[in-house]
């Protein structure tokens, strides 16, 4: 069902070039790839359960949140060291998703969308209510050892690592029982159960390991920028962005994710500098075109880009 | 008696926020789309309300027709301009759309206004009821009433006129209501001036009742949800029912938890509705299925 | 002669939704091989009946059970897998994929009790084979004619292995060739093993492949017996099928 788009030659040099890179740039650089290697995993996470098994988890930031402060408060209360915070906000956000997913599921389309939302606001304001948290103040976890550039190198590899096994985790999907079950309950969830597909457990597992991808980069974001607090982790500006890199890459594909991830950094970083203040409305007039004439996004480019096509996108979605 | 007066506020603040919600019901509810620019559109209005109130020394109660006025042309222009092009993608989509103009309308105010919280205090803002340990102030009477007026003009108009009948059509049928006549190419950017029309006047409200800064919409908009799913998709009298109970909800809660948990409780409410009884008080179970 | 095995019962199945009754008391059953004929006017509850029994919904009282297993409780899945395949009245192939993606569904989702070992894909290929689509296995479904889509639905219901395979107004919508060549199919099909429920208004299929017949009228059987005996009976002919086909019946078949 997928095919690498590019020769594995390209992508083996491309492998190298990344592993390399942290040793030749400087730490702007180092640090804009890293936050794009984060967006990239958060946006084939969501990629997963919204993309291939088309439930639009719009609130699937709650999990960002989690794993943020998961580990956070593994690490600054039981003095855990980071991996095992890591695991930890894998964990918990499997059980939320596994607990609140059973009932959560059974809505659809737009109803599921709110309710993520919902939950995403609900989780927020208890985090954010409840002293163990720290509250509204924030968290602030324990100093990182080690020189600068070291540690740059560092959460450059890990975020590596993430959009590595989130990407390689949305192949493999694709690959087994698991894609082609969450493909058919996207396309048509009734018929896909009477072809046999086991849909409330398939839809389970497919946020399951949405969250779970979610989570892990939440944990590593949390250790990375040493201070989190609610209104910063369970931000729908995130949900959003990882909404709109997964839209514009391309929906249920295994590289869209992170083609979008890399485009809308990119442009946010140019746009950061020449119009600091209509930075949201850049981006709010790139969702709009997006959504307009490439809601294939760019993957659904792939055979060719001409105007024809971009109109005929439009004349598509149309009334 | 403390009871009397959470449940007396709960329900003048229940019909600000029937108000509130009126105009994302009529968008979800005839044209499927979920406006997440909603709450801005109200603070649009507020925003209008504001300037006519500061500039003009306009009472912000006479304010609403400009308001409403003013953001009927914007959404019915959006809607002819942009939203029409989209309106048949699927959920994402629309949501992330809306989501855009959210960011793009939010940033506008921004630039004009700052962050900064404004307030609208007409003159006669302190004054109100006192009656055996219960105040009831002047303006939130005069919010509520306006409030409940706009809903039930709004509730005649939709089915005493015959656009408003059409705009019911839709709702409940596109195709049907298309072979009986109605031209839904026009209905929808009526439906989006309606709508956006009635968020502005409902700003005008907001603005006279709380501090308004540009960032304030979502909090509105999340309401907006709260009260559609409570009172059920599509129907005026559920918005009422459900803009009233989410009111008395909020402000009975404070009895048992600290106040600082009210924003949170209408979420906890939104989901226990969504999970037990998705079509609502009054509304329809068929749009629980809406296909993305 | 042993007699003939059950491979489906029903037994007092009912439903009512709201307060609509669809369903009324309803027994019946499927003889194993053999193609059974649900036909009766617009409404009658032939596809409540067959929702039921695939488990698209619920029964609200009765039992269903497929040779001997009580499947009325059991989510659609779970019947799907113990195998009992549909169609749709209203052609739902799925419309992202392809038509052997389609098919693959059926093939890895569908019967746990396999008959033989063969491989997914070798059953994807042989589903193919036998509805002549493998020069189209590639072609995108939204991209074929309403005929075609159900031949794709057919070949995803047989990558299931099904014991049972319930087809809803398979016909509808086809012409004359059409109907020939699907009546064939189905003929084929029932070959292969495969017991039939087949609802159809389409009176031809019905004659040509039929060898029992149930009739059903408001949610109640009016008749259940062998094809001749039930095309003949006044109270259907009253309920359905109207004089003017019996006399066309008959007088193609030479009798006064």
């Amino acid at each position: 069902m997928t095919r690498l788009p590019i020769p594995e030659v390209v992508v083996a040099v491309a492998g190298v070039g990344l592993l390399l890179a942290p040793f030749m740039l400087g730490n702007y650089w180092i640090r804009v790839l890293t936050t794009m290697f984060m967006f990239a995993a958060l946006a084939s996470a969501t990629n997963i359960m919204a993309g291939y098994t088309g439930y639009p988890a719009f609130g699937n930031v709650v999990f960002f949140g989690l794993g943020a402060y998961a580990t956070g408060l593994a690490m600054t209360k039981l003095r855990a060291p980071f991996w095992l915070g890591v695991v930890l906000a894998a964990v918990v956000c499997c059980l939320y998703a596994v607990v609140i997913g059973f009932p959560v599921l059974r809505l659809r389309g737009h109803y599921f969308a709110i309710a993520t939302l919902g939950m995403n606001e609900a989780t927020r304001a208890l985090v954010e209510n409840v002293a163990f948290t720290g509250g509204g103040m924030g968290l602030s976890l324990p100093v990182q050892r080690g020189e600068v550039d070291a540690l740059n190198r560092h959460f450059y590899f890990v975020m590596l690592g993430l959009v590595a096994a989130a990407v390689g985790a949305t192949y493999c999907v694709t690959r087994t029982r698991l894609g082609y079950g969450c493909l058919a309950i996207r396309f048509d969830e009734d018929a896909a159960g009477s072809c046999g597909v086991p849909t409330t457990r398939f839809k389970v597992l497919a946020w399951t390991l949405s969250a779970v991808l979610t989570g892990m980069a939440g944990a590593a974001y949390a250790n990375w920028v040493g201070y989190i607090e609610p209104r910063a982790v369970f931000d729908m500006n995130i949900a959003v962005k990882m909404f709109v890199m997964m839209l514009l890459g391309g929906a249920a594909t295994v590289f869209g994710p992170l083609l979008g991830a890399c485009l809308v950094e990119l442009v946010g970083l140019m746009a950061w500098s020449q119009i600091l203040n209509y930075h949201s409305a850049a981006l709010g007039v790139i969702v709009i075109a997006v959504v307009i004439f490439v809601p294939g996004g760019l993957m659904s480019l792939r055979r060719g880009l001409s105007i024809r096509l971009l109109l005929d996108n439009v004349r598509a979605s149309r009334l | 008696m403390l009871i009397l007066q959470l449940t007396i506020n709960g329900i003048l603040v229940g019909g600000l926020y029937t108000c509130i919600a009126l105009g994302f019901s009529i968008m979800w509810g005839v044209m499927n789309l979920i406006n997440l620019a909603h709450g801005t559109f109200i603070m649009f209005g507020a925003y209008i309300a504001f300037l006519l109130f500061t500039i003009g020394g306009v009472d912000p109660f006479l304010a609403i027709p400009a308001a409403a006025a003013v953001m009927f042309a914007v959404g019915y222009l959006l809607q002819r301009g942009v939203i029409n092009l989209v309106i048949r993608a699927s959920v994402f989509l629309t949501l992330i759309l809306t989501f855009g103009f959210d960011m793009l309308l939010v940033n506008v105010l921004l630039v004009l206004f700052s962050a900064d919280t404004r307030s609208v205090t007409p003159a006669y803002s302190g004054v109100g009821i006192h009656y055996g340990g219960v105040v009831v102030p002047y303006v939130r009477i005069g919010v509520f009433v306006v409030a409940i007026t706009l809903t039930y003009l709004l509730h005649v108009f939709l089915t005493r006129t015959k656009l408003g009948n059409a705009i019911r059509a839709t709702s409940f049928d596109r195709e049907a209501a298309e072979m009986v006549g109605v031209d839904v190419a026009r209905i929808f950017p009526m439906t989006f001036g309606i709508g956006a029309a009635m968020a502005g006047a409902a700003g005008a409200l907001v603005a006279i009742t709380y501090s308004i800064s540009p960032v304030l919409g979502g909090a509105f908009t999340m309401k907006a949800f709260v009260v559609v799913v409570l009172g059920g998709l599509g129907s005026v009298p559920g918005a009422v029912l459900g803009g009233l109970t989410l009111g008395i909800v909020e402000h009975l809660s404070t009895l048992v938890v600290p106040p600082r948990y009210q924003e949170g409780i209408g979420f906890i409410v939104l989901l226990i509705v969504l999970l037990l009884r998705p079509s609502g008080f009054l509304g329809k179970p068929f749009y629980a299925e809406v296909k993305a | 002669m042993p007699a003939p095995r059950k491979v489906l019962e029903g037994h007092n199945v009912g439903k009512t939704f709201g307060g609509a009754v669809a369903l009324t008391s309803l027994d019946f059953h499927l003889v194993h091989g053999e193609v059974l004929g649900l036909i009766g006017p617009n409404g009658a509850g032939k596809t409540t009946l067959i929702n039921i029994v695939s488990g698209y919904l619920r029964a609200s009282s009765g039992t269903v059970t497929l040779r001997d297993r009580v499947i009325s409780s059991l989510p659609a899945h779970e019947i799907a897998r113990a195998g009992i395949a549909r169609t749709f009245q209203t052609v739902r192939p799925f419309m992202g994929m392809t038509v052997e993606e389609n098919v693959l569904v059926g093939a890895f989702f569908g019967a746990a009790r396999r008959t033989d070992d063969r491989h997914p894909r070798q059953r994807v290929d042989d589903a193919l084979a036998f509805l002549s689509l493998t020069s189209r296995r590639d072609d995108p479904v939204n991209a074929l004619t309403i005929a075609d889509r159900k031949r794709v639905e057919l070949a995803r219901a047989l990558a299931m292995e099904p014991q049972v395979l319930l087809l809803d107004e398979l016909m509808a919508g086809l012409n004359a060739s059409e109907i020939d060549q699907t009546i064939a199919l189905v003929r084929d099909i029932n070959r292969l093993g495969v017991s039939l429920i087949i609802v159809e208004h389409v009176m031809e299929a019905v004659v040509g492949l039929c060898q029992r017949i149930i009739v059903l009228h408001h949610g109640q059987k009016i008749a259940d017996g062998p094809a001749r005996m039930v095309l003949d009976d006044g109270r259907v002919i009253d309920a359905y099928l109207g004089s003017r086909y019996r006399d066309r019946v008959r007088g193609l078949e030479g009798k006064p």
